[in-house]
Order: C-alpha cells, then sequence, then structure tokens
C-alpha cells in the first residue's frame, strides 16, 4: 500500500515506523529538511520535504497513485487542508487527519461520517486518546498497562507481579482449572526483557510483567487472584494543564463518584484556560517541580497522580518526587519509549506512551480486513487485535483447537453477539465473530492472513 | 440644527434645555387656572433661554484641546451652574423663600437626591412638577453622562470592570483611525437614551394613572421612580391612590436603577448571558431578599410581644412592606412602602433606618440613575473576598470564571476598594463639618449619608425623629448640597478632573 504521511513529529515518525516495517511504501512530507533526512536515513521511507498542504508538493511525494494519506502535522488547519487537497485533486480515498483543538472535534466527531463537510475519513486526536489512556490507568491502579477492547465488554490488562502474589510457580493450565468460571486469560509474558505468548504448561514467577486479557466483569476478580488490591481513586492531582490535564480532569468531574482533582500548571495562560474550563477542580499555577507547591496540592495524601506535562524528564522526576512525598500511585506520560525500563527502578507505577496510543488508532484504519482495534504493546514487540471474522477467513467454522495458529497468538476472547466467551478449544468460530488475538509483531502479518486481508475487500 | 447645537459646549445646552423644561410647569399652572405661577416659570424659562442663546453665540466654535476631559469638566460645572438656573423659577414663583433654600431643593432634585425643605403642602403642584422634572432631568444627565462622558475615560463602575486606570481613555486608538468625536458620541447617545427614558416614564405614568392615582401625582412618582430621585409631591407615594399594585408597578420599573443592562438599546457589548445572570442584579436581589428575610423572622424571635396581630393579611403586607422599601432604598429611590408602618411594628425593630441607611450605601447598578457605592463595586469585593478565602487554602491556585471575572476580582476589586474608602472619607468629613456647624451627631450622620448616597428620604427615616431640611441652617444646606452633588459625581471621576495629572497636557 502506497502511504503518504505529512509531518513528521512524533507521530508521524512513529507511524512511519511502523507502517515502513509492514513493507508499506511510505512518503514522509516534512517542512524540515532535516527530519526528512534523519527519517530516511533510519527508516524504509521516502521523503519529500516541503509545505504538506502544497499540491504540488503532495504531487512529488507521490499523490496521484497513493491510497492513503495521514496528516499529522502540528497545525489542525494545515492537517484539514492537506486532506481537503488529497481528496480534491488527487482523489485519495483514504485521508486521516489528526485534530488537537477540542473545539474541531467536537464538530468532527458529530458527523464523522458526513463527507460534504471536510473531506477527513478518520480524525485522530492523540490528545484525547492519551486522556482515555490515563483515565484507563487511573480506574485500574493496579494495572501498569490497560486498554479496553469489544466495545468496553474486555478488558486487557498489564500486572507487575510480586513475591506475595498467591498463584506464582503454577502451570497456567492448572490455573485454568482452578478458576474455571473466570473469564481470563494470560495472553503475555514479560519475563526479563523478553516478550513472549505463554504455553499451557508455563509458570508465573514473581517479577513477571503479564498480560491479561478478561471479561470486564471479571477483571477485579482477577485482580485479586493475582494478589492486587483495587482501591477507588478519590483525590487526584494532574501536574500539566495542557489539552491531556485537562481532558482528564474534564473527564473525571464528569463522572458521578466525586473525584477531587487538583492540576498544577507551569504556564499562567494556560493554567486559565484549564480554570475556565473546569467547574470543581482546582488549578493552581506554577511549577510541579516544587514542593511547596505539591504539597500545596497535599501530594501527599493524594491516592494518585498523573503527570502529563510535554516534557519527558520533568514526568519523571515529578513523579519520583511524588512518589518520595508520600503519594501512593505515580502515573507519567512518557513519549520515548526506550525510557520505558526506568519505570521500574524508579517506582513509577504506571507510564502513557502516546505515540503507542496513537499509533495504535492509526493502526486500526490501516490494517486490512475487518480489524476494530489495535493495540500496541511495549514497543511495538507484540499486538493485542480485535477483528470480525470473515466468512471467507480460514478461521470461520472451525474449532480453536484445529485453527493452526502461528507460535507468538493466542486468542484472547470471542466474542458471540454481545457475549464475550473465554476461547476454550471446543468453541467455535463462526463467520460475525469478533475475536481478540495476542500476536508478537513477527507473526502480525500471519494473523493478517488469517483474518483473510486480500486487496478484494476494498 | 443638530450640527450646530453639537458645536455648542455642553453647558451651554444644558442651560437651554432647562430653559425649555421650564415650559412644563408653566403649562400646568395654566391649565389649574394658577396664572401668576404660571407667568413665573413662564418668564424665568424665556429669561434662561435668553442668556442662553446669548452665551451660544459668545461660545459658538469653542473647541477644546481635550474634548472628553472638557466633558468631564462640563459634567462637573453642570452640578455648580444648572441648579442655580434652575432656583430661578422657584425663587420667581415661591417670592417669601430665600435663593438658598431654592438652590438646595434644586440641587437636592438634580442630584436625584429629592431631600426637601419645605413641607409638602407649602409648595403648589406646578412646584412640586417643577421638582420632579429637575429629578427626572437629572437621572437623564447622568445616563447620558455615564455612557458618553465616564464611559469612555473608564470612569463610573466601567473602571470596575475594565480594570484599567481610572480616569484615562484607551491609549493608542488615535493610531487605528479617527476616534468617535466625543460630542458625536454625546448627541448619539443623547438621542439613544432619551426616547426610552421617556417612553419608560409615560409606561410607568399610564400604568399609575390605570390603577388608580391622580394624574399630576401619577407623573411625578414616575419620574421619581425612573431617576431614582424619589420625590412625591403633595401626596405620598402610600397616600397616592394606586395602593400596593401601584407599588407592584413601580417595584418592577426599579429594575432600571438595579443594572444597566435592563435597559432597552443600551447594551455596550453583545452578551449571551440572559439578564437574570446579571451580577448586579443577583446581588441585589440577595440582599433584598435576605433583608427582607432577616426583618420579617425577627418578629418570631425577637418581637413576640409586638403591638400587631398575627392575621395572615398583616403578615403578607408587613412582609411586602419591608420588600419594596428595602428595594426602594437599595436603587436610592427612598420611596416608603404604605405598609412599611405595618411591617416596622410588626418585626419590631422600631428605627429600622440603620437598614435602609445600609442599603443606600451599598447602592444601584453602575451606568443608572442610581447613587451610592454602586452594586458592581460591592460585587467586586464580594468576589475579591471570597478569591482571598480560596487563595488562604490554595496560595497558588487560578481564579476561575473567565478572563472578564478574574479582572473584576483583581484589578477591578482594588479600584473598588479605592472607591469604597473614598466614599467612607467622604463621609467622614461630611459628618465632622456637619458637626462643626452645630448640628447632633447623629443627625449628621444620617443626614451627609442621605446626601452622599442621593437618597434623600433617609433623612426621615434614618434617625427616631425625621430629620427635617428645612430647619437646618444655611451653611448646613450649602455642605448638605456640596455633598449630594459630590456624591452624584462619585470622588473618582471629581479626582480625575481635578488631579494635578489631569492638566498634565
Amino acid at each position: 500500500m502506497k502511504v503518504i504521511i505529512c509531518g513528521a513529529g512524533q507521530v508521524g515518525w512513529q507511524i512511519a515506523r511502523h507502517l515502513a516495517g509492514e513493507k508499506n511504501d511510505v512518503t514522509l512530507v516534512d517542512m524540515n529538511a532535516d527530519l526528512v533526512r534523519r527519517a530516511t536515513d533510519t527508516l524504509d521511507v521516502q521523503g519529500v520535504v516541503g509545505f504538506a498542504s502544497h499540491p504540488d508538493v503532495l504531487e512529488k511525494a507521490g499523490a496521484r497513485d497513493a491510497d492513503m494519506l495521514i496528516a499529522a502535522t502540528h497545525s489542525d488547519e494545515v492537517n484539514m487542508v492537506t486532506c481537503q487537497v488529497a481528496q480534491s485533486v488527487f482523489n485519495i480515498t483514504r485521508k486521516i487527519a489528526r485534530i488537537r483543538a477540542q473545539n474541531y472535534l467536537d464538530a468532527l466527531y458529530g458527523d464523522l461520517m458526513n463527507q460534504d463537510r471536510l473531506a477527513i475519513d478518520v480524525v485522530i486526536s492523540p490528545e484525547r486518546e492519551v486522556a482515555e489512556a490515563a483515565l484507563q490507568r487511573l480506574a485500574a491502579p493496579a494495572t501498569f498497562d490497560t486498554e479496553s477492547f469489544m466495545g468496553g465488554r474486555a478488558q486487557l490488562l498489564g500486572l507487575q507481579l510480586d513475591e506475595d502474589c498467591p498463584v506464582l510457580n503454577t502451570p497456567l493450565r492448572q490455573l485454568n482449572e482452578l478458576f474455571s468460571t473466570l473469564r481470563a486469560i494470560v495472553v503475555g509474558v514479560r519475563r526479563e526483557d523478553r516478550l513472549f505468548a505463554p504455553d499451557p504448561g508455563d509458570q508465573l514467577l514473581a517479577d513477571d510483567q503479564i498480560y491479561v486479557f478478561t471479561h470486564i466483569e471479571d477483571v477485579n476478580r482477577a485482580l485479586e487472584i493475582f494478589g492486587k488490591k483495587t482501591k477507588k481513586q478519590e483525590r487526584v492531582v494532574i501536574v500539566g494543564g495542557g489539552n491531556v490535564g485537562l481532558a482528564v480532569a474534564r473527564a473525571l468531574e464528569a463522572r458521578t463518584d466525586r473525584v477531587r482533582a487538583k492540576i498544577i500548571e507551569k504556564d499562567r495562560a494556560t493554567a486559565e484556560q484549564a480554570a475556565d474550563a473546569l467547574q470543581r477542580t482546582i488549578v493552581l499555577n506554577g511549577d510541579g517541580m516544587d514542593i511547596d507547591l505539591l504539597m500545596e496540592a497535599s501530594i501527599d495524601r493524594a491516592d494518585a497522580v498523573l503527570v502529563v506535562t510535554d516534557d519527558d524528564k520533568t514526568n519523571l522526576l515529578v513523579a519520583v518526587r511524588a512518589k518520595q512525598a508520600g503519594c501512593q500511585m505515580t502515573i507519567a506520560l512518557v513519549n520515548d519509549p526506550t525510557l520505558a525500563p526506568l519505570m521500574a527502578p524508579l517506582d513509577i507505577d504506571a507510564y502513557i506512551n502516546p505515540r503507542a496510543t496513537t499509533v495504535s488508532s492509526i493502526l486500526r484504519h490501516i490494517r486490512h480486513g475487518r480489524v476494530r482495534a489495535v493495540y500496541s504493546i511495549g514497543d511495538a514487540e507484540a499486538e493485542m487485535i480485535e477483528a470480525q471474522v470473515l466468512s471467507t477467513s480460514p478461521l470461520s467454522g472451525r474449532l480453536v483447537r484445529d485453527i493452526a495458529f502461528p507460535e507468538g497468538v493466542l486468542v484472547g476472547a470471542v466474542l458471540k453477539g454481545d457475549k464475550v466467551q473465554k476461547p476454550t478449544g471446543d468453541l467455535r468460530i463462526d463467520p460475525g465473530d469478533v475475536i481478540a488475538l495476542f500476536a508478537m509483531a513477527k507473526d502480525v502479518p500471519e494473523v493478517e492472513r488469517l483474518l483473510q486481508v486480500s486487496i478484494d475487500f476494498f | 440644527m443638530r450640527a450646530r447645537l453639537a458645536e455648542l459646549p455642553l453647558l451651554v445646552v444644558l442651560l437651554g434645555l432647562t430653559g425649555l423644561l421650564t415650559l412644563i410647569p408653566a403649562l400646568h399652572a395654566l391649565s389649574v387656572d394658577n396664572h401668576e405661577l404660571a407667568r413665573a416659570f413662564f418668564y424665568s424659562g424665556l429669561l434662561l433661554l435668553i442668556v442662553t442663546v446669548m452665551i451660544g453665540i459668545a461660545t459658538a466654535g469653542y473647541s477644546p484641546r481635550d474634548a472628553a476631559r472638557s466633558l468631564l469638566a462640563a459634567f462637573v460645572g453642570a452640578y455648580a451652574v444648572l441648579p442655580v438656573a434652575m432656583a430661578l423659577p422657584m425663587l420667581e414663583a415661591m417670592p417669601d423663600t430665600s435663593f438658598l433654600n431654592a438652590w438646595f431643593e434644586m440641587i437636592s432634585s438634580f442630584t436625584t437626591t429629592g431631600a426637601s425643605g419645605y413641607p409638602a403642602d407649602r409648595l403648589a403642584p406646578s412646584v412640586h412638577l417643577w421638582r420632579a422634572l429637575v429629578g427626572w432631568f437629572g437621572g437623564f444627565f447622568t445616563l447620558l453622562a455615564a455612557y458618553a462622558i465616564l464611559a469612555p475615560l473608564n470612569l463610573g463602575g466601567f473602571e470596575v470592570a475594565s480594570g484599567r486606570v481610572a480616569g484615562r481613555g484607551v491609549g493608542g486608538t488615535a493610531q487605528v483611525a479617527r476616534s468617535d468625536e466625543t460630542s458625536d458620541r454625546l448627541t448619539r447617545f443623547a438621542l439613544r437614551i432619551l426616547p426610552v427614558y421617556a417612553a419608560l416614564t409615560l409606561i410607568l405614568w399610564v400604568g399609575l394613572l390605570t390603577l388608580g392615582e391622580s394624574g399630576i401625582s401619577a407623573v411625578i412618582h414616575a419620574m421619581g421612580t425612573l431617576s431614582t430621585s424619589g420625590i412625591s409631591g403633595q401626596t405620598s407615594l402610600g397616600a397616592g391612590g394606586a395602593g400596593i399594585p401601584g407599588e407592584m408597578l413601580i417595584l418592577a420599573f426599579l429594575v432600571f436603577g438595579i443594572t444597566h443592562r435592563a435597559f432597552p438599546g443600551l447594551a455596550r457589548s453583545r452578551t449571551r448571558a440572559p439578564l437574570l445572570a446579571d451580577p448586579e442584579l443577583r446581588l441585589a436581589a440577595l440582599v433584598v431578599l435576605a433583608v427582607t428575610g432577616l426583618l420579617f423572622l425577627r418578629h418570631f424571635f425577637l418581637a413576640a410581644s409586638a403591638p400587631v396581630d398575627g392575621q395572615t393579611g398583616t403578615v403578607l403586607a408587613s412582609l411586602w412592606g419591608i420588600l419594596f422599601t428595602a428595594t426602594s432604598f437599595l436603587t436610592t429611590t427612598g420611596y416608603v412602602s404604605s405598609d412599611w408602618l405595618t411591617a416596622e411594628q410588626w418585626s419590631g425593630i422600631g428605627t429600622s433606618g440603620m437598614v435602609l441607611m445600609g442599603l443606600a450605601i451599598l447602592g444601584g447598578g453602575t451606568a443608572t440613575t442610581a447613587g451610592g457605592v454602586k452594586l458592581l463595586r460591592v460585587y467586586a469585593l464580594l468576589r475579591h473576598g471570597e478569591r482571598e478565602l480560596d487563595r488562604i487554602i490554595h496560595p497558588s491556585s487560578v481564579g476561575k470564571g473567565g478572563p472578564g471575572i478574574r479582572r473584576i476580582t483583581g484589578e477591578g476589586a482594588q479600584i473598588a476598594w479605592v472607591f469604597f474608602m473614598m466614599f467612607g472619607i467622604s463621609i467622614a468629613v461630611v459628618v465632622s463639618i456637619l458637626t462643626l456647624l452645630g448640628v447632633d451627631f447623629e443627625s449628621a450622620l444620617v443626614l451627609s449619608l442621605a446626601s452622599l448616597t442621593t437618597t434623600g428620604p433617609v433623612a426621615e427615616l434614618g434617625a427616631v425623629e425625621p430629620i427635617l431640611h428645612g430647619g437646618l441652617g444655611d451653611p448646613v444646606k450649602v455642605t448638605l448640597g456640596l455633598a449630594m452633588a459630590v456624591g452624584r459625581l462619585e470622588t473618582l471621576a471629581l479626582l480625575a478632573l481635578l488631579l494635578p495629572g489631569g492638566r498634565r497636557r
């Protein structure tokens, strides 16, 4: 597939890397010649220097025969115009635009399908996705990673196992028999920096990080079994009052259980904007690294702190500082995925990687077949794929145990009608079912083949 | 003609308008066959017009260096010159009165204070009409000045909302375009305000007539309500004949003294917020309801042995009496409900003057005809206090409510506080002058509050015994007259004109 990506910023770069890794013909467009050169040097992509929305630049990037355009420059307006040009001049069928401003988003999400208005097929908003991810982390404080699937009926939980976890050193098969009513399955294990899909005979060890795919109603039970307590978050401190912090605070205010949130924001104007947009939340203006200010936000009594400034180092340091001051749980926004291994030594409970969340949401729209959700796990090491089984798929009509899944692939759950079922050997996959698959990165093409990925779908 | 008029200095035009206004009581006197009085008004009006024309010819083509500041001077000057001119018909109509008494009567009316040095039955109805008319004209002039003179200079309450230095216009507009010519602005606003102001008065007049009040008394009360002067003719409001329905109608029209946003067609900006969300209106409602509730409940706790029985009719009447009178004094009008006496006995407060004085100090809305500290300033101070309490808990917290509210709670509250202090100082100064002149302290306090808040009737209700202006000495009257002018002008406007910085250029 031929894809043009406009904007070689964090999001554009990450998508380019992902798509290029999947043998797509990717062209990156950016104003900054250095960025473009660096991209062409490191990734398997072509580069064009120029203003993304200018038709001649797009033509140079091969817009005449492109299948998809992703506009991810930092300007909402440029992204929209680029999509419009792609539609009107080059007739590119699929156009994805990254939109930040809440006002545009409200208008666009309202009638997403209405092509007459703006020639954008899909709107992605990293801030919104990150805010959602942050909320999920807050909702499940014991996890280091979570994502919901199947329209909120199932949940992927990332758990760090401690010494006192009651189910250590037990084969998974035995666990399955022990808790036969629990609709949950361990789909991935990271042991000593290596992620793998476990066999039924594998055992869980202390210090393992595991990914559990569970029915939404069994989340608390699953957490209990793995030795995690669930506690309600009542006092939340958010450091950074930009788009992400504001969106999280808004969502917290909208919740019926009274969560008391406080926002710390360094920039006076941003702080005032946040204060105007919120009702109950208290907005403090000052440096989040300042311990006096953190104490003013009563960090020592807070249940959770969410650090979402635009600087990775600040986020990590503030999280450490908050933990030291007595905050129960710290969540940090980290852009650089290579910083992820630092989380354990720094005692940061969870992190949000905006690229991963954004890339996940873009991948969902790029993947062939009836892929409904894709969640990128770790540093793009594996994916959780939710897809509808087509009648032409080799999966359809067969029992789970008869399907020749590759070694790194596990079935998380099957959605039949609106009931989420735990995959057992004698469960039959019918056309129209939705299946959630954990797949190691190297096995993704095979999974796509199994999901009947063919050009004729388009 | 309009262009020619606009070229004349404001004071000259006002003088001419005063001359024209005398024709109305003249016509009234003629219609009641009091020819002597009609002549007195007509001749003095004619005299004023002739003088106006002469001064007009002499000052034609007058072009001040700083138009805005010259208008401010004219605004202040109007209170010095016009009452003298207005006293002329009074002197003619009542040969046995002294000039000082007539002047006091007129400055009291023109500043919309409404205090009178004469017993009500000593003045002929036409003279009462003249007093009400002067008060009405004073109200119109106040409105006009607020929009056309004070607003561009960032005075008269607008400084609270803008948070900029009072007495200065917006800088840096001269290079953008020729700014709105100040005299054009004056004419434009005059033509916008006058029809609405007159129409509202007319509606209230007709309403009161329909409800059974006699003609001359109805028009005097209508004018007194719209201008918040609180002037009554020979019959007080309670005896007017319109009864409680009439009072309800008047209460409805008092809203124009609470918020300038109620005044149709004069919005300075297109705000989407509904009228009911107006902070001044809300604050006024809160204050009035709180006072009503407290005074009403007082009966049950403290005045159980009050000499009034607990019949439902009495209860409702006293409730209404408190509500109406409180609103009327809050807008510095000063009309007293016919049920006020019932209410007073019901709640057993005895002298309720202190409450009414407090209300009068709060005052009505900015850019209305009301006086006092003005609700917007009180609102700014309240919000500021609320914000400071927040800051005790969270010193670095950011205020909510948008840039407008933040400005009001910050710089706006500071300016409001300055004004509040000035108001306090002027009370102290007037009280000390009055005590030096031999007035006893309580009377001095009541009289100076009545004058500075431009709520004349406070003098009658404030102390145990009503204080009659007629019995005061001449120096006291002069002091009170000047205090009324100061209260009407607002100290900030006076200072903006007088301080050396004003003459910098």
